[in-house]
């Protein structure tokens, strides 16, 4: 059904349209003056407001309207872009989110009273912000608007000439032309006007109830074109409307058309049309183009002619709505627009589960293909191993770039935290700053989603218990204001995230004296300072003195951490005592399919990511039968595991066996394999609950053949490699280190 | 709206009150021709209007050519708030009060 349709369209379209609303609402909070955020602000809330009357959801469209007359008087210099107006305009932003919310879920039942009563305190706000900020003052500086492209100098307000011809029907459709005057009147000044009487007819056939208002106006004023336009955007086609510039304003459009070709940044395929080039440099409205472009289409239908770039232009200087001058620069402006335009690519919207199923069968493919590719060899067919190898190639080219197209900026996430943090900063009258770098590292998409809990708690700890109160930091002998930093980067095949505060650090004092009183550890326990930091993650930790609002009773540590781990990722913890800690958290890139090294120990094939394989080297005779458990490679001492013991395989021993050098972060190790079997594409079927906490493997993976390949996890391979290596150490009588607690081993 | 007039040797002393909007836009209009008919000169006094519209306004406008074209002589003797910020707002005040 249509309607639904609509209905589907406008949900889109409002999620997106909510979300910009907060987004520029937290710009103008930090940059009152932004022109750009404000009409950015006001677009979105007016569009909003006018899809959701058109689908016949009038409680948003009414509520919409105060919001949107609230902000009209900011982007006319009438009202100040406060902090309280800030407050209330989010609390708006929230109270519309509850309302969209309602309709995604198809709520029917009435709403609670309370927010019926928070519906009705705000427009009460917002009215009295209305009524204070009084009339015109024609004085007061009015916000300029810049063009998508064009950075316009400093000019003083531009002279037009207006000429409004009200339609007959205005008045059936309930408009009264003066509250339209009135308006323009707000945004510039109206140095002369002059109703022509003469549209009015004669008494006997003067119709009372039509309109016959005629106006031409010279009108002085900062905005652009489209700003004029859109103060009489509601009455659509019962106004003819001509808005002519002065000549100043004809010559900065010629420049802009100039300048056009090298601004040339923003994807698009239509942009170089000649409609489109004289809308971007201010000259004419869209409106004006499509109307102009209407007229055209009934001439070609009539006339059989063909639609030329000329005749729109002839159309548009015919009706007055731009100069010669312009038209002409323009055209010759539209073959370098065009050339540049074909570099830039286009953009297509699909839903997440369309790419999910894609992503599947891409993985049965990948799987198939290697099958295809191990009986070709068995076969022995030299024209079928050829295709089977270029099969192969081909189906891991489409691999690579289906992930990609899960990938999506951290960005996005980060940004939700500056909401957070302002939050925060009300509430505990801290003076928190939030920082962002790399922000455009990429993640998988289902990645991006569910870091964002893990994150946020970290982030409120730091907040709440990281970074102290103003005072306690000037006599800390810190800046009042503390800094988090939410950082993001790629490093051997994951993607980490960084939150770093510079607060007071984690206290290893208090940390051990509740894990004691936990009966986390005991009392005579040894801990590194490595252990203490982790024992924060254990689960009924806390070291909360105060139970605050924010971020509940630390428990959540322990939760965070699983959290993380069924991303496949990890998280550390380090930290300085009085200055401040980083909260490291490592995810892998790929979520479902990965390039592996594919190797046999014993009986057994195991795959490792090739993106954390360094190198391979052959096992040196020495270390056949010796308990040290490293080698020397390249001057440094290489830990390594048996693989075979390990995972305690039988199966035959190979005469040469290799080490395979992995890495991650700064640390190596090595693990020794019978046989390398080469690269293949491994599609990762995650492991059942059972096998989640054995050490070493992070899933499996179904070969060619149909055998199952356990994947190799990198990271714990390593820690036991280092700690392997410890031990033998010990045995050989070098100096004893501390047993590394069993929380650390997982 | 409603109408008083006060006629004395042909000298129409109209006076318009109440509303003069969209909503009785034709029986206003009926109402103020109708007056016409009976003056040499008009005195016409708007203080007592209280709201007026664009549609009040062009019925004005039509009053004051009806009655340019008829000849007769015209005075304005009083405007309300709301009438002479209207016929600011229009420029209309010098045209309205021309007397030719």
């Amino acid at each position: 059904m249509v309607i639904e349709q609509v209905l589907e369209t406008f949900l889109t379209e409002s999620e997106e349209l909510v979300k910009e609303i907060e987004d520029q609402l937290l710009k103008l909070e930090s940059e009152p003056e932004d022109s750009e955020a404000i009409n950015a602000l006001f677009r979105a809330v007016h569009t909003l407001k006018g899809s959701s009357g058109m689908v016949g959801i009038s409680n948003i469209e009414q509520f919409l309207h105060w919001v949107e007359s609230a902000l009209e008087k900011v982007r006319t210099g009438t009202l100040e872009f406060n902090e309280d107006l800030a407050d209330l305009m989010l609390k708006a932003h929230d109270h519309l989110r509850v309302l969209v919310d309602r309709i995604n879920q198809d709520e029917s039942e009435p709403a609670a009273p309370e927010i019926a009563q928070q519906e009705e305190l705000i427009i009460l706000q917002l009215q009295a912000y209305l009524s204070e900020s009084g009339d015109k003052n024609p004085a007061s500086p009015a916000i300029k608007t810049q063009t998508a492209f064009i950075q316009e100098e400093e000019s003083g307000p531009i002279q037009w000439k207006i000429s409004l011809r009200f339609k007959e029907n205005t008045f059936r459709f309930g408009f009264d032309p003066t509250s339209f005057v009135t308006h323009l009147s707000q945004m510039g000044e109206i140095i002369d006007l002059k109703t022509n009487v003469d549209t009015i007819p004669p008494a006997s056939e003067m119709d009372p109830e039509s309109c016959y208002l005629s106006l031409d106006i010279d009108y002085l004023s900062e905005f652009e074109k489209k700003d004029i336009e859109d103060v009489f955007e509601f009455l659509g086609d019962e106004i003819d409307l001509d808005i002519l510039p002065s000549q100043p304003k004809i010559d900065s459009y010629v420049k802009n058309l100039e300048e056009m070709v090298e601004e040339v940044t923003e994807p698009s395929d239509s942009k170089y049309k000649l409609g489109e080039i004289l809308v971007g440099s201010g000259a004419v409205t869209a409106k004006e183009v499509d109307s102009a472009l209407k007229k055209q289409q009934l001439e070609v239908a009539s006339q059989g002619t063909q639609p030329s770039n000329s005749r729109l232009g002839e159309l548009l200087v015919k009706d007055k709505k731009v100069d010669t001058t312009v038209l002409n620069r323009a055209l010759e402006v539209q073959k370098p627009i065009k050339a540049k335009q074909e570099k830039v690519s286009k953009t297509i919207r699909i839903e997440t589960n369309k790419l999910d199923q894609f992503i599947d069968l891409v993985g049965e493919l990948v799987i198939s293909s290697a099958g295809i590719t191990q009986h070709s060899e068995k076969l022995k067919n030299k024209s079928l191993m050829e295709m089977a190898a270029m099969n192969s190639r081909l189906v891991g080219e489409i691999r690579e770039q289906i992930m990609e197209l899960r990938m999506v900026a951290i960005q996005e996430t980060f940004n939700r935290f500056h909401r957070v943090v302002r939050e925060i900063n009300k509430a505990s009258g801290k003076k928190i700053r939030l920082e962002i770098q790399g922000g455009d590292a990429e993640l998988d998409k289902t990645v991006v989603e569910k870091i964002f809990d893990p994150m946020m708690h970290l982030v409120r700890n730091a907040a709440d218990h990281g970074i102290e109160s103003p005072e306690a930091r000037a006599s800390a002998g810190k800046p009042p204001e503390g800094t988090i930093l939410l950082k993001a980067y790629h490093d051997s095949g994951m993607v980490v995230i960084e939150i770093k505060d510079d607060g007071a650090g984690i206290h290893r004092q208090t940390v051990l004296e509740k894990a004691r009183s936990g009966n986390i550890i005991g009392m005579e326990q040894v801990l590194t300072d490595k252990e203490i930091l982790n024992l924060i993650f254990a689960p009924g930790f806390s070291t909360a003195k105060q139970v605050t609002k924010l971020s509940g009773r630390g428990v959540g540590m322990d939760v965070v951490k699983s959290n993380i781990e069924a991303l496949r990722g990890s998280v550390e913890l380090e930290s300085i005592e009085g200055e401040g800690t980083t909260v490291r958290i490592s995810l892998p890139l790929t979520m479902a399919i990965i390039e592996g090294l594919l190797v046999g120990v014993g009986d057994s094939r195991y795959v490792i990511p090739l993106e954390m394989v360094v190198e391979c080297i052959d096992l040196p005779e020495e270390a056949i039968n010796s308990t040290h458990h490293h080698v020397n490679l390249r001057g440094q001492p290489l830990p390594y595991l048996w693989l075979r013991k390990l995972f305690e395989e039988t199966g035959p021993q190979s005469e040469e066996q290799s080490i395979v050098v992995i890495k991650l972060g700064n640390k190596t190790a090595g693990l020794v394999t019978d046989v390398l079997y080469g690269e293949i594409q491994a599609v990762i079927k995650t492991l059942d609950e059972v096998y989640k906490n054995v050490p070493g493997i992070s899933g499996a993976t179904i070969l060619g053949d149909g055998r199952v390949s356990l994947i190799l996890d990198v990271k714990s391979l390593i820690a036991l490699a280092e700690s392997e290596s410890l031990k033998g150490n010990k045995q050989a009588g070098e100096p004893k280190e501390p047993q590394l607690a069993t929380l650390d081993a997982i | 709206m409603t109408i008083n007039n006060t006629i004395e040797n042909d000298v129409c002393h109209l006076a318009l009150i109440g509303d003069i909007k969209i909503y009785d836009a034709t029986r206003n209009k009926q109402q103020m021709l109708e007056e016409m008919d009976s003056c040499r000169a008009m005195h016409l006094d708007l203080s007592q209007v209280e709201e007026i519209d664009v549609s009040g306004l062009q019925l004005l406008i039509l009053l004051r050519k009806e009655v340019r074209n008829k000849g007769i002589s015209f005075l304005l003797t009083g405007a309300s708030t709301p009438v002479s910020k209207l016929l600011e707002l229009y420029r209309l005040k010098d045209w309205f009060q021309a007397q030719d």
